[in-house]
């Protein structure tokens, strides 16, 4: 009795384990991974705003000069022989220029090009073109002669070649693409008829320091 | 749990405080581009006067003060011995003075003088304010006879002639247009003269009283050329 006792709890501790054995075998075979793959992209962007010496132009990484076919002299007097000497260089983003006039009306016009090299609209946010100044000898005639030959000096920086449309803010430069302009500088032409007023030596501006930004648009 | 709600809170707010950087991060973008430069303008000078002597790299011929003409010639066109005289000063750089005097038909006064450029321009006789380069009695001028008579002085005026000629025999008249270098002179001639009918063959039409004509008045515009500038 007690041998058939026992042997019938074995069965049932027997059974209860197979069971829950089973039942855990039964749990691993239902079952099922899930896969979720994936990717993610950052696309390249970038914001490059500089001087080039031609449209589409490279980015100068060096000192470049302005080609001479970019730099015109006139006179605004079309009687007038033009007497112009003018050089220009780039790099980046910086450009470099230096005119020099002897009769009035002397002009000069620097064709650069601002190349938006960047995957974001641009536009103009500022725009800095200071008053040239002069260095003032000492001597009260020489600091007349000076501060008057200096206001006949002028200079712009322009949308077009006649020098109407001056560079503004809000002005536009779409993304991958190069705009043309025209720094303009130039002798008046408001001068005594007698030439009592045309300096006696010659008379240089100190650096003019003008400064174009841009911003996103 | 409240621990797990709280980490999960403060992951959320990193995320969106994350995403909010990243906006102002873009808005940032700029660039100034700045433009260096100088301008020069060269001593120069506009200059042209009146001289005795031709230009001269050396030294300025300009007058500084009141200065005779110093060629003053006396002639006479008809062949007759002259009778003429004549003064001339160069009273300041830019003004001739000058006065003659006749007697016998066909006299005749040659001034000769320069015009300097001494300045950096190149220059022209321009037709807009340039006057009186030939005159004519009587057409250009008026005349004035001695205690005022009536008659004589305009018989007598329609004989006096002046002009400014490039030759001393007054051949070539001076023309507008004429250029006038940079550190250069032009040599003219201011000739007046009776001419050779005054007076008639009888003498009948001679003035008895003198006769003066009002200031001839000639002016010489010069500006700027269109051809270049002297490097001198």
């Amino acid at each position: 009795m007690e041998k058939e006792k026992k042997r019938q709890v074995i069965a049932i501790i027997i059974t209860v384990v197979l069971s829950i054995i089973s039942l855990g075998v039964a749990f691993a075979v239902f079952s099922g991974t899930l896969n979720i793959n994936g990717t993610a992209t950052v696309d390249t962007i970038k914001w490059d705003m500089y001087f080039t010496t031609a449209n589409d132009g490279e980015k100068p990484s060096e000192s470049t000069t302005i080609p001479s076919g970019n730099i015109q002299i006139s006179n605004i007097d079309p009687n007038v022989t033009p007497t112009v000497t003018a050089t220009g260089s780039m790099v980046a983003t910086t450009l470099t220029w230096d005119a020099i006039f002897r009769t009035p009306g002397d002009r000069v016009m620097y064709t650069v090009y601002v190349k938006n090299g960047g995957t974001f609209n641009a536009k103009v946010t500022d725009v800095n073109m200071p008053i040239p100044t002069c260095t003032i000898k000492t001597g009260t005639a020489q600091q007349e002669a000076e501060t008057r030959v200096c206001g006949h000096i002028h200079y712009g920086l322009y949308n077009d070649t006649a020098g109407s449309s001056a560079v503004a803010v809000d002005q536009t430069i779409p993304a991958g693409t190069t705009k043309a302009y025209y720094l303009i500088a130039w002798l008046d032409t408001n001068w005594a008829q007698d030439g009592s007023d045309l300096p006696t030596e010659t008379v240089k501006t100190n650096q003019i320091s003008a400064t174009v930004s841009f911003g996103q648009n | 749990m409240e621990k797990k709600r709280g980490v999960t809170i403060a992951v959320v707010a990193a995320l969106v405080i994350a995403v909010i950087s990243l906006g102002v991060a873009f808005a940032a973008f700029s660039t100034t581009l700045n433009i260096n430069g100088t301008a020069t303008v060269q001593a120069t000078k506009w200059d042209i006067y009146f001289s005795n002597s031709a230009y001269s790299s050396q030294s300025s011929s300009k007058p500084s003060s009141s200065t005779p003409i110093a060629s003053i010639t006396p002639s006479n066109g008809a062949g007759f011995t002259t009778t003429a005289s004549g003064t001339g000063n160069i009273t300041s750089a830019t003004t001739i003075e000058w006065s003659a005097s006749f007697k016998t038909a066909g006299d005749r006064v040659t001034y000769a003088f320069y015009v300097v450029n001494d300045g950096d321009f190149n220059a022209t006789l321009d037709s807009t304010g340039t006057s009186g380069l030939t005159q004519v009695g009587v057409t250009n001028f008026t005349c004035t006879a001695e205690g005022g008579q009536t008659g004589a002085e305009e018989s007598v005026c329609a004989h006096i002639h002046y002009g400014i000629y490039t030759d001393s025999a007054g051949t070539t008249p001076l023309q507008t247009g004429t250029s006038l270098n940079a550190h250069s002179s032009n040599q003219y001639y201011l000739v007046a003269w009776l001419d050779n009918s005054y007076g008639g063959n009888d003498g009948q039409s001679l003035a008895p009283v003198d006769v003066t004509t009002a200031t001839i008045t000639t002016t010489l515009a010069y500006t700027q050329s269109s051809s270049a500038v002297s490097n001198n």
